[in-house]
């Protein structure tokens, strides 16, 4: 087998994982409730912390909660609330970069003025600040998630969708006379959309970590409603006894950032034509 | 007789920014230039005298500050006037088939259906020498000079009265230049379709066009019919003339690297 052969056998087989690590995520975020062997806010103090067994697959909390059940259950706020961090952020950064790029001029000027604006203080400390304002609770860590992170996808599609307009087959399709729209829909968003989707599935990752982050302090999802960030919370004073405690919710959030990089990686091979062609013959 | 007439033509573009002052930079003036009916023209000039403005101009992706271009009465618009691109690859959506970019003006610029698109794209792709296979082929898949015969085609499909070669053989090889400068007589012969070559390679000039002009600093100070003795007079047209090696390399004896007078005096 040659190198790149090899490469290919590696990439697809990364790819398959990723693949199948989604679909599982997906999976137990859609039917979490009915797939856990436990409710997963019950609370049984006769069964506090207990150790593995046949009955309990990875033991139960301070609570005497079911872990595997908090943890499947939990999959939906936590991919969810990505999802929907991801899907505000995407709008944002495509409307308002978008916007900038093809119109250009004074209004390109102030949008990215009010970008400079947003990126001027890191991520976190912004989210911080926004939810001094907007208050605690899971709705308003997704918008200051979203809201701090809108500005660095609005300047990466202003850059694409400004280097796409000056592209030699933008400027043929002009001179076989498709109208701008047409120009823009067929030749600019599509080429922009792709970069972007693998960019947005492996910042997916990074995402997660912050609303995980969030949780864990205290300002996101409450207790007792099963999150991977609030287990990781309140294990924390547990850390020296119940280690597992922390290590299970943490693997879940490992397993779903390294799911979700494995699937920016297969989408970038999938969308990137130049490796399609190269695949293909 | 004259299908497209330049009169008086003047352009420019505005430099300078921020930290140096905003200045005109004047690229054509005082342009005056004839077109005749499926004649090949080659344009040439140095770089930076104005030869892509002018495509741009003719193609009516910019309007001219001064002066008119006419065609057959009327000002330029894009179904009159095709182009192909110096860089084939970048001229074709990495994401679409050769044979839905080919189609393309088919699409915008004419009625037909899909079926009378894809019939009249086969037809192209033979006119090219490309196979009818390559119809659904990305542009990754295909060699530079298939994509430039691809470019051609696209170029060719709504029966253009003048197409537009801007420095689109400068990235082949010889062999590829002259196979698609007889590919393009063939058709300049079957349609009566007009080129304009813009090129800064004589030879190529001398192959296909049956008249050149030279661009110098935003004027033509050349215009001759071409024939194998035809010599330019303006400085500048020398020197692009000179610039063109000769087909076969001569064997240099020590009297090239030498002067004469220090020769003498040995």
């Amino acid at each position: 087998m040659s190198t790149l052969a090899a490469v290919y056998t590696g990439k697809k087989n990364g790819a398959r994982i990723g693949y199948a690590l989604v679909a599982l995520l997906l999976l137990m975020a859609l039917f979490g409730p009915w797939l856990a062997p436990y409710d997963a806010t019950l609370v049984s103090l006769d069964d506090r912390l207990l150790p593995a067994s046949a009955s309990h697959w990875l033991g139960t909390d301070h609570l005497g909660r079911d872990v595997l059940s908090r943890l499947i259950v939990g999959t939906q706020l936590s991919l969810g609330s990505v999802v929907l961090v991801l899907g505000l952020v995407l709008v944002l950064g495509v409307v308002i970069g978008g916007i900038a790029g093809i119109v250009g001029g004074k209004v390109d000027m102030f949008l990215m003025r009010l970008c400079d604006m947003f990126l001027t203080f890191p991520t976190l400390v912004l989210a911080f600040f926004l939810i001094a304002l907007l208050g605690t609770g899971l709705t308003n860590v997704i918008i200051a998630i979203a809201l701090s992170h809108w500005a660095w996808y609005a300047r990466m599609v202003r850059g694409m969708v400004l280097a796409q307009r000056n592209r030699d087959y933008v400027l043929a399709s002009r001179l076989a006379g498709a109208s701008r729209l047409t120009r823009l829909r067929q030749h600019v968003m599509p080429n922009v959309v792709g970069q972007l989707l693998v960019l947005a599935s492996m910042d997916i990752g990074h995402m997660m970590l912050h609303v995980s982050g969030l949780s864990f302090l205290g300002l996101g999802v409450s207790p007792p409603t099963p999150e991977w960030g609030v287990m990781i919370n309140d294990a924390k004073e547990f850390i020296w006894t119940q280690p597992q405690l922390l290590l299970w919710p943490g693997l879940m959030i490992f397993i779903s950032v390294m799911a979700f990089n494995l699937l920016g990686d297969a989408l970038r091979d999938r969308l990137d034509p130049s490796v399609l062609a190269e695949i293909k013959e | 007789m004259s299908f497209i007439q330049v009169r008086d033509l003047e352009h420019g573009y505005s430099a300078g920014g921020l930290f140096s002052k905003r200045h005109r930079v004047q690229v054509l003036s005082g342009l005056n230039l004839d077109l005749h009916e499926g004649q090949s023209l080659g344009l040439l000039g140095g770089s930076g005298s104005g030869k892509s403005t002018l495509a741009r101009l003719l193609m009516g992706l910019e309007s001219a500050d001064r002066g008119s271009i006419v065609f057959k009465g009327q000002p330029p618009f894009l179904q009159r006037v095709q182009m192909v691109f110096q860089d084939a690859l970048s001229a074709f959506n990495p994401q679409r088939s050769i044979g839905w970019s080919i189609a393309e003006p088919l699409r915008h610029l004419s009625d037909m259906d899909a079926a009378a698109c894809r019939d009249r794209v086969e037809q192209l792709l033979q006119q090219v020498q490309l196979e009818a296979r390559d119809i659904d082929k990305l542009p990754a898949q295909l060699s530079g000079g298939q994509l430039q015969r691809a470019g051609i085609a696209r170029a060719m499909a709504i029966g253009p009265q003048l197409i537009i070669l801007d420095e689109a053989l400068s990235n082949l090889d010889r062999v590829l230049q002259v196979q698609i400068l007889d590919l393009l007589a063939q058709v300049r012969h079957e349609s009566g379709t007009g080129f304009l070559l813009i090129t800064h390679d004589l030879s190529l000039v001398q192959r296909f066009c049956q008249r050149v002009v030279v661009l110098a600093e935003g004027k033509l100070v050349e215009d001759l019919p071409v024939t194998a003795q035809m010599r330019f007079t303006h400085p500048a047209a020398r020197t692009l003339q000179e610039a063109v090696l000769p087909a076969m390399p001569r064997v240099r004896t020590v009297r090239d690297h030498v002067d004469a007078r220090t020769l003498e005096k040995l």
